[in-house]
């Protein structure tokens, strides 16, 4: 049976790419911005079935089912006419996406032993999108599987068309273009640290409950991600700064998913960020100390006015008549000197809490755990990353750094609070 | 699942050693499961990095290389200390590079044939222009041969969009560059480059009807694919 015919496509579909995207593929030719969303079933997986199960989805993500191509101003997302490929997992997880071997698609599905994973090249989604195709999948192969699942709110229906609400660039739909931004970021301080060589990375996950986790949390008014935030920013005070004065802030770089603050149902980026952070003098801090600040910090950073600022700030460089009119090969070669004189730089370490991911029960039945994790940072020693499902939570460090002093300070504190942990790595 | 004393944590991942602290690895003590090692049913686990080849040394490459270097700056070098008026050793590196674009880029380089052809025609009008610059002959390049290079390049790519149904997006965009570029020959006439003037109005002309040619047989996806490619 074919389960692919090249003939179901309009390819006179095609995409703009959303603001956010539009920094990506200037600044990815080093393989950065791919980050996963992966599965762990209680069986191993059937490539065959996998491969159908994309099959069958796909149409129903008309933004996924694109390839890229450069036009003379910007690029563009337009519908692709071959068939998805899939592919058994090779290391290291989130390498570089390369459209000639994935058929032209911008993202990839792997397998390995009971684990699917989905790795995305950022420009097309964020990780909700991300997450939201990853379940679509994993329903969709469990169905074909033979088991009985029902469906509920938590995974995007397969019969349904799919909406305009869910290809639009929300970023549009919320900027304004008279909030002027008077925001200026401070570089960060880097981890110190003996980089690992090229491609090579380092994955550190670290099991706790979440319950448990969430009640530590709670005794200090803090949320989870603060909390994590924090203490990521306490260790490398701890074991690199302390009794220091460093003229640069230690900061935390988060994600802030826009959906929960502007209503929308897109599944492309729509994902804003707060930095927090702290600057560090030659005296003593506290945990406590440290966590404060990073809640009251954070309080004002996921202020919707502080966030439409920011979004209209990008908004308004992307819609910039000059900006626009300049071919595509200067604009990426201004985006790439920027990105290398900011980006990376504004932050120590980047943390994505996915928050918890919730499936219909009939397939929570058969799923072990889900995974997030960022591809290797560029400039950054390592990033963090946390997923919750069930009552476990997975906090997950990317190195592209030897020392494990950070993690081991890290875990080292939950263990003192009473936490059990189980530790995984690559 | 086995344990670290030292860092109080549990490790579920097939090692003797923690990879928190280095130091060795014990049997779980609430000893539910203690295979451990080998055990592929743990999660997590991920496929072992290979070892990356890094790039392959290309000798043949680096020699063809090193060889043009070595006549290019040689005949530079002579052509500066023997110099009587003339550049001939442009017309020699001139040579070298146009033989590197024209042969040895669409070995090494995966574009499709359009690119090739549009890369062609400038490097090679380009070319004829500068030998025209460095010797005697004048006046011939620009007025024949790069008008009729736009007129056949034009034609070629008209073919190939023809044959090949399935790949016409990509010929499109070349297209509309090469009827673009047979404009240009009259501009040369404007600022009195050249003095027969036909051939450039020739290659104008055979724009035009490339540009009316497309329009008929397929404006709508034409523009489709242009809104898409400039869209700003």
């Amino acid at each position: 049976m074919a389960l692919w015919s090249e003939n179901t496509i309009n390819e006179n579909r095609w995409y703009k790419l959303d603001n956010a995207a539009k920094i990506y593929p200037a600044i990815s030719s080093g393989g950065g911005n791919v980050f996963r969303v992966a599965v762990q079933l209680k069986y191993s997986i059937n490539p065959e079935m996998l491969k159908q199960a994309l099959a069958t989805i796909l149409p129903r993500f008309p933004t996924f089912a694109v390839r890229m191509h450069k036009g003379l101003f910007w690029y563009y997302f337009e519908e692709n006419p071959k068939e998805p490929l899939i592919f058994l997992e090779e290391a290291p997880p989130c390498h570089i996406i390369r459209p000639d071997h994935t058929n032209g698609y911008l993202f990839r599905v792997s397998y390995y032993n009971k684990r699917i994973a989905v790795e995305v090249f950022h420009a097309l989604t964020d990780g909700v999108g991300a997450l939201t195709f990853l379940k679509a999948l994993t329903f969709q192969y469990l169905a074909l599987s033979g088991f009985k699942l029902t469906t509920d709110a938590t995974v995007p229906q397969l019969g349904m068309l799919p909406s305009a609400e869910e290809t639009e660039d929300s970023f549009k739909k919320y900027y304004n273009s008279r909030i002027r931004s008077k925001w200026k970021e401070d570089k960060a301080y880097q981890i110190m640290g003996t980089r690992l060589p090229g491609g090579h990375v380092h994955i550190v996950h670290g099991i706790v409950s979440i319950n448990d986790f969430s009640r530590i949390a709670r005794e200090r008014n803090a949320t989870i991600t603060e909390y994590v935030a924090a203490l990521v920013i306490y260790s490398i005070y701890s074991l690199q700064l302390r009794k220091r004065e460093h003229p640069q802030p230690v900061k935390v770089s988060i994600p802030v998913n826009l959906r929960n603050i502007f209503p929308s149902k897109t599944l492309r980026n729509f994902s804003s960020y707060a930095n927090v952070g702290m600057r560090f003098s030659d005296q003593e801090y506290s945990f406590e100390q440290v966590l404060d600040t990073v809640v009251s910090i954070m309080k004002q950073e996921i202020q919707p006015d502080r966030l439409k600022e920011k979004i209209s700030a990008n908004v308004k460089a992307e819609q910039n008549i000059f900006m626009r009119l300049v071919p595509l090969y200067i604009k990426n070669i201004v985006l790439r000197t920027a990105f290398n004189a900011f980006g990376e730089s504004l932050f120590t370490c980047a943390l994505s809490n996915l928050g918890i991911v919730k499936v219909p029960p009939s397939m929570g039945e058969h799923v072990e755990r889900f995974e997030f994790l960022l591809g290797r940072p560029v400039l950054n020693m390592m990033n963090c990353t946390l997923c919750s499902y069930g009552n476990e939570m997975m906090i997950t460090f990317t190195k592209s750094m030897h020392e494990t002093d950070i993690e081991r300070f890290f875990f080292g504190f939950l263990v003192e609070k009473g936490l059990e942990i189980t530790i995984e790595t690559n | 699942m086995k344990y670290c004393m030292h860092c109080k944590i549990k490790v579920n991942t097939a090692t003797h050693k923690c990879p928190l602290c280095n130091m060795e690895l014990h049997a779980n003590p609430s000893g539910k499961s203690s295979s451990g090692e080998g055990d592929s049913s743990a999660p997590g686990k991920y496929p072992s990095m290979k070892h990356e080849r890094h790039y392959e040394y290309n000798f043949l490459l680096r020699l063809l290389i090193m060889v043009s270097v070595v006549i290019g700056s040689t005949s530079i070098l002579i052509n500066i200390m023997t110099y009587s008026g003339d550049l001939w050793s442009l017309v020699v590196s001139g040579t070298i590079i146009l033989l590197w674009i024209t042969v040895a880029y669409p070995l090494y380089i995966k574009r499709n044939i359009g690119h090739f052809i549009i890369v062609d025609v400038i490097s090679l009008s380009a070319f004829i222009y500068m030998v025209e610059l460095s010797t005697q002959s004048k006046g011939w390049g620009l007025t024949y041969v790069t008008p009729f290079l736009f007129i056949a390049a034009t034609l070629m790519i008209t073919f190939i969009l023809v044959i090949k149904r399935l790949n016409w997006r990509e010929y499109t965009v070349y297209q509309t560059i090469m009827v673009i570029l047979g404009f240009l020959p009259p501009l040369f006439c404007a600022f009195k480059l050249v003095t027969v003037v036909w051939p450039s109005i020739l290659s104008a002309f055979y724009s035009f009807l490339t540009v009316t040619g497309m329009y008929i047989f397929v404006h709508k996806k034409y523009g489709d694919e242009l809104k898409k490619r400039f869209h700003i």
